[in-house]
């Protein structure tokens, strides 16, 4: 039996529960009417308790609304899939050790015990068709593991986009096996967004705050040891013998620069 | 007095080699995840042996103009918060001076570090990251490729700026010169 099938047809009954979930990321949203080009990047890191190893990166390009979406991750669980999102609107950061919570005595962290750091679904990252926070669980249409590269151009919600433009956007890439047994188990119980599906396959695997790309070359001098500054040369100024000796030094220093 | 003329800080920083100034050959993204990375942790002090360099190293975000900000303090350096911890996973930034208004600064010597050169970090967490120098280069502010010095890496990497070519005429320095850093030592 498929197990992905199964969580496909699953995923239909989630949609209700998960909207509550996310009460609709562009109901609030304001025309941000050509907001700036943003670059924005995240480093994928294991969620506390996911026993995950592998990592990943995430890099966003945001044109007005128009997303184009990269992810890499590897280390998830092989032949599964993996639901991905932006999630949007909150702390910005990912959830710390301190969120998880013991079920079946294991200390774990659940779609819904990170919602306070990463915030509601705001875009699924799916590989075809609706992006919407009502594909969520879509898992027919999410990359699979071990590893992927995920590339998608994407409409985003202007709730979305305004919160990747304010860095509270959270890339997070569901579906863990802390039992290690290959595949989605009812281990940690039944999922919080939906009981019919293992808490295994929604909890967050990967995680990382997509934060705005620094710009530009950085401005790291003043020009103190440059001999033809003025400002050396007064400093020096108190002897001829001083600008002698600065002249040379910058022939010598056009000889080096010329070599 | 001569000898006063000629304390350091008068003279130039060490110019990086001319395959600095090369258009970008060899592009060179290691893409395959590294098991040597480290846990995050906030880096501490930054050692350059070759340059006889040991200094703080402080956090800074994003200046004002949509670059990294700099150190405080000339004589230290600077990690971008926005980046990775030295030997984590993904591309670290840490930034610094070339000089200040009264002499050399932290990464004044950084011009004359080669391929093969090592580093390390020393950490919050009490680990030490080990770098080799991979690569250096020359770019110039007005065609700064920054998505390729600031952008991500699935492996860790070490990002070295600061500031190159001083302009007599503008007073002010027109390029960056970039090194970059692989880990091991």
């Amino acid at each position: 039996m498929n197990k992905t099938s199964a969580i496909s047809l699953a995923a239909v009954t989630v949609i209700a529960p998960l909207m509550t979930l996310a009460p609709i990321a562009s109901a609030d949203g304001m025309p941000t009417e050509g907001g700036e080009d943003a670059q924005l990047n995240a480093n994928l890191e294991p969620v506390p308790f996911s026993k995950m190893t592998g990592t990943g990166t995430a890099h966003v390009s945001l044109k007005g609304n128009t997303a184009s979406v990269k992810v890499k991750a590897n280390g998830l669980l092989k032949d599964a899939p993996h639901a991905q999102h932006f999630h949007i609107a909150a702390k910005g950061v990912c959830p710390p050790a301190s969120a998880a919570k013991k079920r079946n005595d294991i200390k774990s962290i659940n779609t819904t015990d990170g919602q306070p750091f990463y915030g509601d679904i705001g875009t699924s990252l799916t590989t075809s068709g609706d992006t919407s926070p009502d594909s969520a669980l879509a898992v027919d249409r999410f990359p699979t593991g071990p590893d992927f590269t995920y590339e998608r151009s994407i409409e985003v919600s202007d709730a979305a986009a305004k919160s990747l433009r304010e860095g509270t956007g959270v890339v997070v890439v569901h579906g863990v096996d802390v039992n290690g047994n290959g595949e989605y188990d009812n281990v940690l119980g039944p999922s919080d967004l939906d009981p019919n599906l293992p808490s295994e396959a929604t909890n967050p695997a990967l995680c990382g705050s997509l934060k705005m790309g620094a710009k530009g070359a950085v401005a790291g001098g003043e020009g103190s040891t440059q001999s033809n500054n003025p400002s050396t040369t007064t400093l020096a100024g108190a002897g001829g013998l001083l600008s002698v000796a600065a002249v040379a030094m910058y022939l010598r220093r056009r000889t080096s620069r010329q070599s | 007095m001569l000898a006063l003329a000629l304390a350091p800080g008068q003279e130039p920083p060490p110019a990086p080699p001319d395959s600095a100034r090369s258009p970008a050959s060899h592009p060179q993204q290691s893409l395959q995840p590294q098991s040597s990375a480290l846990p995050k942790s906030r880096p501490v002090s930054i050692s350059v042996p070759k340059i006889h360099l040991k200094t703080r190293v402080e956090t800074v975000a994003t200046a004002p103009n949509g670059s990294v900000d700099m150190p405080d303090d000339p004589d230290h350096a600077a990690w971008y918060h926005g980046s990775p911890t030295p030997g984590a996973t993904g591309n670290a930034v840490v930034v610094g001076h070339v000089d200040s208004r009264s002499g050399p600064a932290a990464f004044y010597g950084l011009g004359a570090l080669r391929p093969g050169d090592s580093l390390s970090v020393d950490r919050r967490d009490g680990r030490t990251a080990h770098f080799t120098v991979e690569r250096i280069k020359v770019w110039p502010a007005d065609r700064f490729p920054s998505e390729k010095v600031y952008g991500p890496t699935s492996a860790p990497r070490l990002t070295l700026i600061t500031c190159a070519d001083w302009d007599p005429e503008a007073q002010t320095y027109r390029s960056n010169l970039v090194i970059t850093a692989h880990p091991g030592s």
